[in-house]
């Protein structure tokens, strides 16, 4: 019964989401606040809806409800309730409804914040999230619906995918649909103002906060997913061009660009359509990787199963294509700059060709993605773009990035000129010079010593800037160092904070480099108490264990890590296999991992037979940047968001509300 | 059990028409525009004109300006941002706040001329001198503050009638 609840209250939401689209959209256009403020009662009433049928969805795993299908086929009597509750995002309904749920949590507080101050955008807002979750409410109850009910109610389930069953996979696809799913509340208002003729930049300074906030998500995302890639997957990588790793990357790459190109528009009246452009780009991409992570169209290790949602998401993909651009053309002539580009050595024109590296980024990879599709429709062969395909393409592309995120912060807007360049280049490209000659000496190999190179300049540029920010406010203010360092993170967030991001991004390009190029890989075979001496290490195998835990049983094999010699004790390493009694035939691999700041040693279990085990060992070098790398984005996004001290705008604002009730 | 259910979803049917519909049973009123007076607008412009001058005098204290580039900067932001001050007090006369950060621009303004003429010994930069002076006599639009030949009646950025800015 509760279930059948649960389907209506999906079908009743549809219903009302309908409605909603048409009362935003027809309000918002004749003006009429009794259908505008139907829009928002509509936005609420879809979101309670969808929390109902989410929470029944919960109710049904958290109680083994196995007659419901989803529940019967993601999860088991065994499996610990943490992951009970995660299955609700582990197969392709469950996850269409989480999407449904984010996005009505998304479009509640977008409603509630901006319902008293952007009262002619909000209308429209409403309309575009309200056919957005139409859309998905629409294929959770036509092509996939989670409420299904078997026949019979059968004794236990079938168990979640073991690949699941990790902490990392728990919280890598929350954030990443955080990250998605929140891309559509500046697409909505980027629509919206087209809708409302309201062209000025007033979009564009509400949408940077709301942007922002799901690039951190997506970013987190894609960070966790690599470091899931990394611990479960076993082969020594935390990125292998996958088609569904792409799908998080692409909308990354065009958010990105999104996010410096709005600057512009905020700053100088420029670029308007393109930021448009990307917007929808960006919101085009997030629907086209749910559909590819969902479909199966492309085969990858994701895609759980081949379903009938195809043509429904084939079907909304061409009406966001069609209407936006239809749409976009109609008010092309309100969309004129109000600038040019004054010199290609300004801060204008580095944003533009940061713009054009995304962008250029971003159609590779699309390219590469669905290359094999295209193979297999045009030859009948299925042909796949490899990993090799995407580094020889991307590598250059992400050098030049790297080289523009260095050289664009120090320009100035309009113009440089050449005195000012030399001021600012100075020391950056010494230091750069004197390292990389260093960096050739020590490894004579091109191409890591040029990223290793670019990412000194890049570092070395974000150094300069912070050292002379401090000093422009110490002379200033007469602050100590450190309070003004304080300050300027805290006073110019946006900036300061980019830098910080800027820099996250510089040490995961040197991990990235130095997995690229050095990573080495020995595959040993021991007996316990044997030793293997491998890349300055000895390590020492002191035996294996088996021990039946929950709903698998874990294969750990235990080694000891010494210096070279064997006579320093640094540490120890796991490997471990878990065999699922659901699934034996699907066994994961947990890496033993030993970290270090220069190199991780990272062993994977590969077999074992009457106590001999066969291991590999990889030096990944400089891995751990990645990871610090992630953390560190994220704590310069936060310095952006952090609402920083306004009191001249504040006072300035308080005089306009008697101004308009009179 | 069948009729609980259908009783249920028949309840929670009503509720949400009932609620979504709502609005529409009341008299009717348009939307009114709090978000889009054109002061509103003003003050937002004004906003981000102090943003830029904030940000020019922080580039140029970092070395990404030269003076030269820096005044010219300097002096057409704050030739806008006293434009649209200007015009936020002729619509909202009782903004007193504006009257003091008017006064600052304006005396900041004397000073970052002065400075210009005082640097403009040289030959090379004895060009600006003037354009610093006659820009005080361009007029500027009051909707976009970008500058206007004193001869326009239409805004060359933005399309606003320019001569609605003099007092009636």
């Amino acid at each position: 019964m509760i279930f059948n609840i649960g389907y209506l209250a999906l079908v009743i939401g549809l219903v009302v989401a309908l409605f909603g689209t048409f009362a935003g959209y027809w309000g918002g256009r004749t003006r009429s606040a009794n259908l505008a403020d139907s829009s928002f009662h509509a936005v609420y009433a879809v979101g309670a809806l969808v929390v109902l049928a989410s929470v029944i969805l919960w109710y049904g795993l958290l109680t083994d409800q196995f007659q419901v299908n989803y529940v019967w086929s993601h999860s088991e009597r065994a499996l610990s309730s943490f992951y009970k509750f995660s299955a609700f995002w582990g197969g392709q309904a469950g996850s269409l409804l989480f999407w449904t749920l984010l996005l009505s949590i998304y479009s509640v507080i977008a409603a509630i914040t901006f319902r008293k101050q952007q009262i002619v955008l909000m209308p429209f807002v409403n309309a575009v999230l309200l056919i957005t979750s139409a859309f998905f409410l629409a294929l959770l109850i036509f092509a996939a619906n989670p409420f299904e009910q078997i026949a019979f109610t059968p004794p236990d389930g079938q168990g979640l995918n073991p690949l699941l069953q990790n902490y990392w996979m728990v919280a890598h696809p929350v954030m990443l649909y955080l990250g998605w799913v929140g891309l559509t509340i500046p697409f909505a208002f980027a629509v919206a103002s087209l809708l409302s003729k309201k062209l000025g930049n007033t979009w564009v300074r509400i949408v940077r906060r709301w942007t922002l906030v799901p690039w951190m998500f997506l970013s987190a995302g894609i960070i966790m997913g690599s470091q899931w890639a990394y611990m479960e997957l076993g082969w020594g990588g935390y990125w292998a061009w996958d088609p569904v790793e792409n799908a998080s990357f692409l909308p990354w790459l065009t958010a990105t660009a999104f996010l410096h190109s709005i600057i512009i528009q905020d700053r100088r009246g420029m670029l308007k359509i393109w930021n448009m452009v990307l917007i929808w780009l960006t919101y085009f991409l997030v629907i086209l990787g749910t559909f590819t992570t969902r479909s199966g169209i492309l085969e990858s290790v994701h895609s759980l199963a081949l379903s009938n949602i195809g043509p429904f998401f084939l079907g909304f993909l061409i009406f966001v294509v069609f209407g936006f651009l239809w749409l976009l053309f109609d008010r092309l002539p309100l969309l004129r700059s109000e600038n040019r580009i004054d010199a290609v050595m300004s801060r204008e024109a580095a944003f533009l060709a940061n713009n054009w590296l995304f962008l250029g980024l971003a159609f590779a990879t699309l390219w590469g993605t669905f290359f094999p599709m295209f193979s297999e429709i045009v030859t009948g062969q299925r042909i796949s773009v490899a990993a090799p395909w995407f580094e020889k393409v991307n590598g250059p592309l992400f050098l030049l990035l790297l080289i523009m995120m260095g050289v664009g912060p120090l320009l100035g807007w309009r113009r440089t000129s050449l005195s000012q360049l030399r001021r600012q280049f100075m020391w950056p490209l010494l230091i750069t010079l004197v390292s990389g000659v260093a960096l050739f000496f020590m490894s004579p190999r091109i191409y890591p010593v040029v990223g290793l190179a670019a990412s000194i300049f890049v570092a070395a540029t974000i150094a300069q800037e912070f050292i002379r920010g401090v000093m422009a406010r110490r002379t200033s203010t007469g602050e100590n160092p450190a309070l003004a360092f304080w300050h300027l993170i805290r006073r110019s967030g946006q900036r300061y904070g980019g830098y910080i991001v800027h820099l996250a991004i510089v040490l995961m390009g040197v991990a990235i480099i130095g997995n690229e190029f050095y990573v080495t890989r020995t595959d040993v075979t021991l007996a316990p108490g044997e030793t293997a001496v491998v890349g300055g290490y000895t390590f020492v195998f002191n035996g294996l264990n088996a021990e039946h835990v929950g709903n698998r049983t874990e294969f750990a094999a235990y080694f000891s890590v010494l210096d070279q010699d064997g006579q320093k004790a640094l540490g120890t390493v796991t490997p471990r296999r878990n065999i699922y009694d659901k699934t034996p035939d699907q066994p994961t691999s947990e890496v033993g991992l030993y970290m270090r700041p220069l190199e991780d040693l990272y062993v994977v279990l590969n077999g074992w037979e009457d106590g001999v085990v066969t291991v590999s060992i990889f030096i990944n070098p400089l891995t751990m940047w990645l990871w610090i790398g992630g953390i560190l984005l994220i704590l310069g996004t936060l310095f952006s968001l952090w609402p920083r001290p306004h009191p001249r705008s504040a006072t300035a604002r308080a005089p306009a509300a008697p101004a308009i009730a009179g | 059990m069948l009729w609980l259910t259908i009783g249920v979803v028949v309840g929670i049917t009503v509720l949400v028409i009932a609620y979504v519909t709502a609005p529409l049973w009341r008299p009717r009123k348009p939307l009114v525009e709090t978000d889009d007076t054109p002061l509103t607008a003003l003050i937002e412009r004004k906003d981000a004109t102090l943003r830029a001058i904030k940000e020019v005098e922080f580039d140029y204290q970092m070395g990404k300006l030269s003076e030269e580039d820096f005044e010219r900067d300097n002096v057409r932001l704050r030739h806008q941002a006293i434009a649209l001050i200007r015009h936020i007090e002729e619509l909202a006369p009782d903004a007193g706040e504006l009257d003091t950060q008017l006064e600052t621009l304006i005396a900041q303004q004397r000073e970052v001329s002065d400075s210009a003429s005082g640097n403009g010994a040289d030959v090379a930069e004895a060009e600006t001198e003037p354009e610093v002076l006659l820009e005080a006599e361009k007029i500027f639009c009051p909707t976009c503050g970008a500058l206007a030949a004193p001869d326009d009646n239409f805004c060359a950025t933005c399309g606003a009638p320019l001569r609605k800015a003099t007092p009636a």
